[in-house]
This record gives structure tokens, C-alpha cells and sequence, in this order.
């Protein structure tokens, strides 16, 4: 299987990967979210843009449920995901369809989040062989492979502490992709990262757009939010205030609040 | 009878009883301590997911076995327990059953570590890292396979210094065995001082056996803590 260069294997459909509506969230009395819609096709990369304190990464993180909404409806990969109360709690009513999809997307963290008690190679091994029954050996070739595509196959033997952030995030992308995923979600993927190291893991993303993977970038690189994408989601405020291609939405019908936010961005 | 004589293997040396003494020690301790280690982690496991009533009854055995001295435990289980169960076998018209030394050592013993054991865990899971956890949960894996293949070895580098101490206390634990009769090292160590009038010299031997048990141990246990900690910071 060639799944290192081509796009996921899928039907052609038009139907929506991933389809939210009017998606809340609240952390107590605070609301995050306000009412989100939004959907995403096979092939898009979406990047999500907004100051901190948005709504942005909340967002991402209810797409694959580490953060439940607090209302509103969810399709993942085609499949509606029913909720349910339990103890005044809402969750997903079917923890094995929440694994059986998080397992097809994918999630690279801002924090990178390798296990440091692994090599490198036995992280991104580790949810082939445990998850999808894969054997070790198979594993371990897919690994190598994705460590290779990411300018990591040297240092497979070492642990994520002896690696700097940027390795660890090339890291952590080998580790979502050995899943083969169908949608890939970036949660601020260069926001721990020394200046010096960002271009490095961006060049990894970049690539992976290229290649037609479907993904959501949570982003505070405006330039490479531009380029990579080919929509741009402006949230502020827990809602939705700017979206469109990225010339639409960079260019000049750009709104009063999207300026203001890039010309704070900008400064920072 | 010279020193050596006094500490022959063979009687009428007491150097075998002594032995033997520490041999029954070191059972009673490391069958406690391995049952102690599961209710440990049962333990933590339901004080940091179950539901409140789970909570309320796990805060209630770490709290009462903590605070009841232990020689009052092993009266209780040595004498009451058994006594409350035969004449409950008795009203059911069934035959009496016998629990002796040994068992209800390694039951006591079991039940303290347990209840340090579940807070030494519960304290180490809870400093690992919720990212790393999420991690696991993201890519799909059930929540048993995330315990097993990422939390348990997360939080052993956190946990092992809190569990070897638990080690070293149960092997010492097992002296307190001694007040019903189980002829653990201290015991066998009494009898031979009594017998032979050379108090000094058994007691300091039986000091010198647990000695060197700690000693190995703490050895066993840096190899693990070396192990568990592999490829982190070290300092």
C-alpha cells in the first residue's frame, strides 16, 4: 500500500467528512462556543484562525470528542454521533463508534505529547499494533517508513526527551499518520515551538496538504494559514466571524474585526 | 558453646531456625506485599474513576486501615475474624474452619499495603501528564489499553520510591507476627536467645538478617526505578 503518497483511499461522495451544527460549549457559566456550523470535505484544508481565548483549539478538540459540546449535532465520517445524560453529564451514547472513528482522525497537539517512557519508533507503532491488531513487525516497517518521511528515521531508537520540540512534533505527526487517518487535526502544532524549529514541522504540514489529506489546521501562522489552506475560518469570540478562501478572507473585503485581529497578530 | 557453634546451621546451632525464620518472613512479606500491590491499584483506580459510592468506601478502608495500628489488626484477624466466622458457619450448621498464622498474616499485611499502596498509586497516575493521555484516547485505544500500555508505565517512575518504602515495611511488618506465635525471624530469634541465654548475640544476627534483606532490596528496586525511567531526565 502506497499510503505514504497518495490521499486516503476513499469513494468519491460529496458528502461531508466532518458536518457540525450550532455547536456550544461551556466551561461552567463561560460559553466558548456559540453556536458553530461548519463542514468540511474530502481534500480541504481548513485553517482555523482567531486570538487566543476564541474558541479555536475547543473546537478542534469537540471533533473528536476530548471535549464534549455541551449542545448541537455532530456528523464524523459520515456517521451522526449520538449523545446521552449520565449523572447530568453528556457524552457520547457509544464509546466503541467514538474509538472506532477517533482511530480515522487523526490529532497532533500543541504540547506534542509523545510517551516518553517509548522510543519513537515504539510511539508511532504503538496504535497500529494495539488498536488496529496490526503485527509488530508490519508496524515496525510503517514506522520506519513514516519516520523516514519526516526526517526522523536516525533517531528512531531515541526517546522524545532527547529530542528537540521540533523532532518531537515530526514525531507526533508520524504517530497520527501511521493510522492512516482520514482527516487530520493540528491543535496549534508550532505554538511550543522555538522560532527556529517552526518551519521544520511546517514543511511537514505543507507537504501533507499537497498530498490532498483532509485537515484542520488550529493555527497563529497567518502567513502559512494563507498559503496552506484553501479556506480560512475566523472564529472570535466563540463564533464564526469570517470565512472563505483565504484571498476572500485575507483580501480586501476582509471585516473591521479580522483586521483588527491581524494587525495584533502582526505585532506579536 | 563458642559463637560459631551458637550459629551453626545444624542444632544444636541455631543458625537453620534463624533461617527458616527469615524464609517464613520473607514469604509472608512478598505474598502480602504482591496482594497489597493489586488492591493498591484496584484501589486508586476506583478512588480516580468510580462513582462517589466506590470513593466514599475506598476513602473509608485507606482511612481506618491506616489509622488502626497494625498489631490490633493482626489480633483482630488472627482471633476475632476466624471466631465470627466459625460461629456463623456454626448457625449454618456447616463445619469450622481454621485460619492460621500464616494466612492471616499475609491477609493483614495484604490489607495495610493496600491501603498506602492505593495512595502511593493514586498520587503517581495523577502525575502523569493528561496530555500523554489524550494521546491514547485520540487514536482510538479502549480505556483499558490506555492503563496498560500508558499509564502503568508513566507513573511507575513516580510510584517505585513510595513502593519499595512499602517493601521495606512489610518485611518488617512481619515481626508482629510473632505475638501469635508464627515462628517468623524475630520469633525464631527470641526462642534461640531464650534457650541459650545469649540475647545480644540473636537478636543482633536477626538485625543483621533484615539488614541485608533491605540492602538487596534496594538494590532490586534501583534496577526497576533505572528501568521504568528509561529514557527520561535524569539528573
Amino acid at each position: 500500500m502506497t499510503t505514504l503518497h497518495a490521499a486516503p483511499h476513499t469513494a468519491a461522495d460529496d458528502d461531508a467528512i466532518i458536518e457540525i451544527r450550532d455547536l456550544r460549549k461551556s466551561f461552567g457559566q463561560t460559553e466558548v462556543l456559540k453556536g458553530i456550523s461548519l463542514s468540511a470535505h474530502r481534500g480541504d484544508v481548513i485553517s482555523l484562525i482567531g486570538s487566543s481565548g476564541s474558541g479555536k483549539s475547543t473546537l478542534l478538540r469537540c471533533l473528536n470528542l476530548l471535549e464534549t459540546p455541551s449542545a448541537g449535532t455532530l456528523r464524523l465520517l459520515g456517521e451522526p454521533l449520538p449523545f446521552r445524560e449520565r449523572g447530568g453529564q453528556r457524552e457520547p451514547a457509544d464509546r466503541r463508534q467514538l474509538r472506532r472513528l477517533r482511530a480515522r482522525l487523526g490529532m497532533v497537539f500543541q504540547g506534542f505529547n509523545l510517551w516518553p517512557h517509548l522510543t519513537l519508533e515504539a510511539n508511532v507503532m504503538e496504535a497500529p499494533v494495539q488498536v488496529l491488531g496490526r503485527s509488530r513487525d508490519a508496524a515496525r516497517a510503517e514506522a520506519r517508513r513514516l519516520l523516514e518521511r519526516v526526517g526522523l528515521h536516525h533517531l528512531r531508537d531515541a526517546y522524545p526527551a532527547t529530542l528537540s520540540g521540533g523532532q518531537q512534533q515530526r514525531g507526533a505527526i508520524a504517530r497520527a499518520l501511521a493510522m492512516s487517518p482520514e482527516v487530520l487535526l493540528f491543535d496549534e502544532p508550532t505554538s511550543a515551538l522555538d522560532p527556529e524549529l517552526v518551519g521544520e514541522v511546517l514543511a511537514v504540514i505543507r507537504d501533507l496538504a499537497e498530498e490532498g489529506r483532509t485537515m484542520l489546521i488550529v493555527t497563529h501562522e497567518m502567513q502559512f494559514a494563507a498559503d496552506v489552506a484553501n479556506r480560512v475560518i475566523f472564529l472570535d469570540q466563540g463564533e464564526i466571524a469570517a470565512e472563505g478562501p483565504p484571498d476572500q478572507v485575507f483580501g480586501s473585503t476582509r471585516t473591521e474585526r479580522l483586521t483588527r485581529f491581524l494587525g495584533t497578530a502582526a505585532l506579536t | 558453646m563458642s559463637v560459631m557453634e551458637l550459629l551453626a546451621l545444624a542444632p544444636p546451632g541455631w543458625g537453620g531456625a534463624l533461617l527458616n525464620g527469615l524464609w517464613l518472613s520473607l514469604q509472608v512479606a512478598g505474598a502480602g506485599y504482591l496482594l497489597g500491590l493489586v488492591i493498591g491499584m484496584a484501589g486508586a483506580a476506583g478512588k480516580l474513576s468510580g462513582g462517589p459510592v466506590i470513593r466514599d468506601l475506598l476513602t473509608c478502608y485507606t482511612t481506618i486501615t491506616r489509622a488502626v495500628p497494625e498489631l490490633v489488626l493482626i489480633l483482630l484477624l488472627y482471633f476475632a475474624v476466624p471466631e465470627a466466622i466459625n460461629q456463623l458457619l456454626a448457625t449454618l450448621g456447616l463445619g469450622r474452619v481454621d485460619i492460621g498464622p500464616f494466612a492471616s498474616g499475609v491477609a493483614v499485611i495484604a490489607l495495610v499495603q493496600g491501603a498506602y499502596a492505593t495512595e502511593v498509586m493514586r498520587g503517581a497516575i495523577r502525575a502523569v501528564p493528561v496530555g500523554q493521555l489524550e494521546a491514547a484516547h485520540s487514536l482510538g485505544m479502549t480505556p483499558l489499553t490506555v492503563f496498560r500500555r500508558i499509564t502503568l508505565p508513566a507513573m511507575l517512575p513516580g510510584a517505585l520510591p513510595g513502593l519499595s518504602n512499602l517493601w521495606l515495611i512489610a518485611t518488617k511488618d512481619t515481626a508482629l507476627l510473632a505475638v501469635v506465635g508464627f515462628t517468623e525471624l524475630t520469633l525464631a530469634a527470641r526462642q534461640a536467645a531464650g534457650a541459650t541465654k545469649h540475647y545480644l548475640l540473636f537478636l543482633c544476627a536477626a538485625g543483621v538478617l533484615y539488614l541485608i534483606v533491605s540492602l538487596i532490596s534496594n538494590l532490586a528496586f534501583k534496577g526497576l526505578e533505572r528501568r521504568a525511567t528509561r529514557g527520561m531526565h535524569h539528573d
